[in-house]
């Protein structure tokens, strides 16, 4: 039994050791691990935690035939489970007995990689050299893209030598603090992942099948936005309606090359639009939900959410800074 | 299988040494047995509180059992202390193991402490299956962050290692009650437009008790339903 505790704690407290190693690309690295994610199959118990918050899931992702079919299974007791296919999301909620079946906008994973870094023009951020170390067992390469200022996060991944894969990935503060991490546990990448271990465990017997809506969107006057002064480094991506399938709001969207915000707009004057519960809401604030960080501003009638994985004064900035532009002058 | 088999595969599930196969097995076991469950939430348990990780315990206790452990911890190390002496690397790999059994057999004293505590907490513990098990494969940050010479690292982290520092900007259920729902639907709407590079903040939401599964929705037909059993 001592023999066993003696390796198990080895197992706890020898997570991993690194040096540099010379001359790798950082953006190769990540682009790979791009890939692995993009096309791999994989089955893995991951741990997520966000601040002292903390859950464990399997995931089981598919690739076949260009298409995405992902399972994620709560390990917390709940017996919640989730399955995408395509653009399509089926949950299970064993204590609720119902199954809620909603559309997606797009076909992805629930684990991203980080599209971005090939570019060579990200100002903002300084992408460290390349450490070889182990994790778990397996040789791991890690690559820190770490912010310059605090406007913004930034990313560590422990990246598999042998398969690509993120091992662990971190989004962590400009002064170290960690934000977010996602860590495998237990990884696998079968060549081949059977339709039987894609299906839910959960006998639906007696259960409600139920499917989401599109959300009742009430916009009431919708304008042009013009922006004043957004934080260092981040840039407009696109304008107005018709870039989401869902089109939840009046939606822009701005990034710095890497990190991204989305800003929703509402009339004020009008009911919530997006409200799945009809609960009221605060007017104005910030709000934090996982690693993302909101805040909600009235501007001149309207209700302005900026949403995104960055700090909590990167959205109120972003917020902030838009302004109804009536006369069409928006930039 | 015996109990002690059984806990044997869990901890090298933990170190991911075993292979995919018997990984898989081990792993879907996992998942419906609440006894194996337990077994990975104290295993991991016993790795936070020695790398001295923040604990969610909801308020339940949990912190208060680890706290209790890092003092027993300190006050064995006092009586028998551990040096982080460097040690070459080399020596570390090759049988480095038997020179730090010392500090080990400290450590999983403490470990079995951390087990029995547990078993005394259990109607006051957290599920610890959800919980704690990230602790056991989260390696501590700082350690991470500053890497080292192997077998120094290994002391350090027994005996002196940094808390971590998760930030927690504010709690996020309480966040999640104050603007409601349609923050969800923002952040959800927001992953999938821009596919950010980590997507989890969605899928939290969809596993958290952050929004009512049932809004906004429509019964089903009995052929749409058909279709789908």
């Amino acid at each position: 039994m001592i023999r066993q505790a003696l390796l198990l704690l080895w197992a706890l407290v020898l997570p991993v050791s690194a040096v540099m190693a010379a001359g790798e690309d950082p953006r190769v690295w990540v682009e790979r691990m791009n890939q692995a994610l993009a096309t791999r199959n994989y089955d893995g118990v991951l741990v997520h935690q966000v601040g002292d918050q903390r859950s464990t899931l399997r995931l089981i992702h598919r690739v076949q035939d260009g298409h995405l079919v992902e399972r994620a299974i709560s390990v917390d007791g709940s017996g919640r489970e989730f399955i995408r296919a395509d653009t399509e999301l089926v949950g299970y909620f064993p204590s609720r007995r119902i199954v809620v079946v909603e559309k997606r906008a797009r076909s992805l994973g629930f684990i991203g990689g980080l599209p971005g870094l090939e570019s060579g023009s990200l100002s903002q951020y300084d992408i460290g050299e390349v450490e070889s170390g182990r994790m778990q067992g397996r040789v791991v390469r890690v690559v820190a893209v770490r912010p310059r200022d605090t406007l913004r996060y930034g990313y560590r991944f422990w990246i598999d030598e042998k398969t690509a894969m993120p091992i662990q990935t971190q989004l962590f503060a400009a002064d170290g603090s960690i934000i977010e991490q996602i860590t495998f546990a237990n990884l696998t990448l079968p060549a081949r992942i059977s339709d039987d271990q894609l299906k839910a465990e959960v006998d639906t017997e007696g259960y409600r099948w139920l499917r989401r809506e599109a959300p009742q969107f009430k916009p009431g006057e919708l304008v042009p936005w013009a922006v004043q002064s957004l934080p260092a480094g981040f840039r407009r991506l696109q304008r107005g309606e018709g870039k989401q399938q869902r089109k939840p709001a009046s939606h822009l969207m701005f990034s710095d090359g890497l990190a991204s915000v989305s800003v929703f707009i509402e009339s004020a004057g009008t009911p919530p639009a997006l409200s799945r519960e009809g609960t009221p809401r605060k007017a104005n604030g910030p709000a934090q939900l996982g690693a993302a960080s909101a805040y909600t501003a009235h501007i001149d009638g309207y209700r302005v959410t900026a949403v995104g994985e960055v700090p909590p004064a990167t959205v109120k900035a972003i917020a902030e800074a838009l302004r109804p532009d009536l006369d069409g002058t928006a930039r | 299988m015996s109990a002690e088999e059984r806990d044997s595969q869990l901890s090298a599930l933990l170190d991911g040494e075993l292979e995919a196969a018997q990984a898989e097995l081990v792993t879907r076991r996992l998942l419906k047995d609440p006894a194996l469950q337990a077994t990975w939430g104290r295993y991991a348990l016993i790795g936070a509180v020695l790398r001295k990780e923040p604990l969610l315990d909801g308020g339940r206790g949990t912190n208060d059992v680890a706290a209790r452990v890092r003092l027993r911890m300190a006050g064995e190390a006092a009586l028998h202390p551990i040096v982080p002496e460097p040690v070459p690397a080399v020596a570390a790999r090759n049988g480095g193991l038997g020179r730090m059994a010392g500090g080990f057999a400290l450590a999983a004293s403490v470990a079995l402490a951390v087990v029995g505590a547990l078993r005394l907490q259990t109607p006051f513990a957290p599920p610890v299956a959800q919980v704690a098990a990230s602790a056991a494969v989260a390696p501590a940050p700082a350690a991470v962050t500053q890497p080292q010479a192997e077998s120094t690292k290994v002391v350090a982290a027994v005996s002196e290692s940094p808390l971590p520092s998760y930030t927690t900007p504010r709690d996020t259920r309480s966040a999640v009650a104050r603007l409601g729902a349609p923050l969800v639907n923002y952040v959800v709407a927001h992953s999938e437009a821009t596919a950010p590079a980590v997507r989890m903040s969605s899928l939290s939401a969809l596993m958290s008790d952050a929004m009512d599964p049932a809004a906004n929705t429509v019964p089903m037909t009995v052929e749409e339903i058909g279709a789908r059993r």
